[in-house]
């Protein structure tokens, strides 16, 4: 079975993927649906907890090991083809008997997408903050109080 | 099995990582501590972490099964004595809580960031005033 960890680099990836088309068209997002004005109105901000999207996003593919973990289901269950909504979290746990290799393999991968995912959040902040001071250099705060 | 039992007798990979992880992460709050006003440390000292967890499982694929270790190993962040520490193993053996220890921290960090752009949104970067200051910010959403 790959770890946990692997389920939410998918949804994690995803979440990033969702997460950027949101930062990019934010502008039309508001104008033209009331959820994004609503976020708006509660702060200006909004844009900047993204990540919660992407830890969202990314629990979804470890409810099945939420479910066996709280004792609702068997595992065995869990493994049942209606999980695959779970990005395909039946069809990987299956791996785990046939494929080894390819189970360490996706593993690997998770980790690697996950540190990226980690990174890739980080200079979103810099780029962010830096614009902010460069834009502040150029127009400071008690020039617009005047 | 026998192998299971015999990679158990060190810390995982994982468990090196998440000690470095913090050991940065400690580093990241003193150089904050010491270099308030300088934007460069805030931006980039959160990298850290990263770089000495990295920097401190980097011997783990070559010596994950072995008990005597060279003593210039040491220089990354003692790996010999964490890779067979009980106390360590028992601690950080378990890759699931170095993720939960390790993602806690990082969600820290992107507070800090976080934090800092809304900071600096409002007033720019001001190095010889308190720097994360967010309250004028939220009165602002009030009013928008």
């Amino acid at each position: 079975m790959p770890d946990k960890h692997f389920y939410f680099s998918i949804g994690a990836s995803l979440g990033t993927a969702v997460s950027y088309y949101i930062i990019i068209a934010r502008a039309k997002l508001q104008e033209k649906h009331a959820l994004f004005r609503k976020l708006r109105h509660k702060s200006r901000h909004w844009v900047l907890y993204f990540p919660v999207l992407i830890f969202l996003v990314g629990l979804w593919g470890l409810i099945p090991d939420l479910i066996h973990a709280s004792g609702l289901l068997d595992k065995e269950v869990t493994r049942g083809p209606l999980f695959n909504i779970f990005f395909f979290h039946s069809l990987f746990e299956q791996l785990e008997d046939s494929n080894q290799v390819l189970d360490r393999y996706l593993n690997w991968t998770g980790s690697i997408v996950l540190f990226l995912i980690s990174l890739i959040s980080m200079l979103f902040y810099i780029k962010i903050i830096k614009r902010n001071v460069r834009r502040r250099r150029k127009k400071p705060l008690d020039s617009q109080l005047d | 099995m026998a192998e299971i039992v015999e990679i158990e007798r060190y810390l995982v990979g994982a468990g090196h990582f998440g000690v470095g992880f913090v050991l940065g992460f400690v580093w990241m709050h003193q150089l904050f501590a010491k270099y308030r006003a300088n934007l460069n440390v805030q931006l980039y000292a959160p990298f850290l972490p990263m770089i000495v967890g990295i920097w401190a499982a980097i011997p783990y694929p070559f010596f994950m099964a072995q008990a005597e270790l060279p003593i210039w190993l040491h220089l990354f962040v003692f790996f010999p004595f964490f890779h067979t520490d009980e106390l360590f193993i028992i601690l950080l053996g378990r890759p699931a809580f170095v993720a939960l220890l390790c993602g806690a921290l990082y969600i820290t960090i992107l507070y800090h960031y976080i934090k800092l752009a809304k900071s600096t949104r409002r007033y720019g970067w001001q190095a010889d005033k308190e720097v994360i200051s967010e309250s004028p910010v939220e009165e602002d959403n009030q009013h928008a």
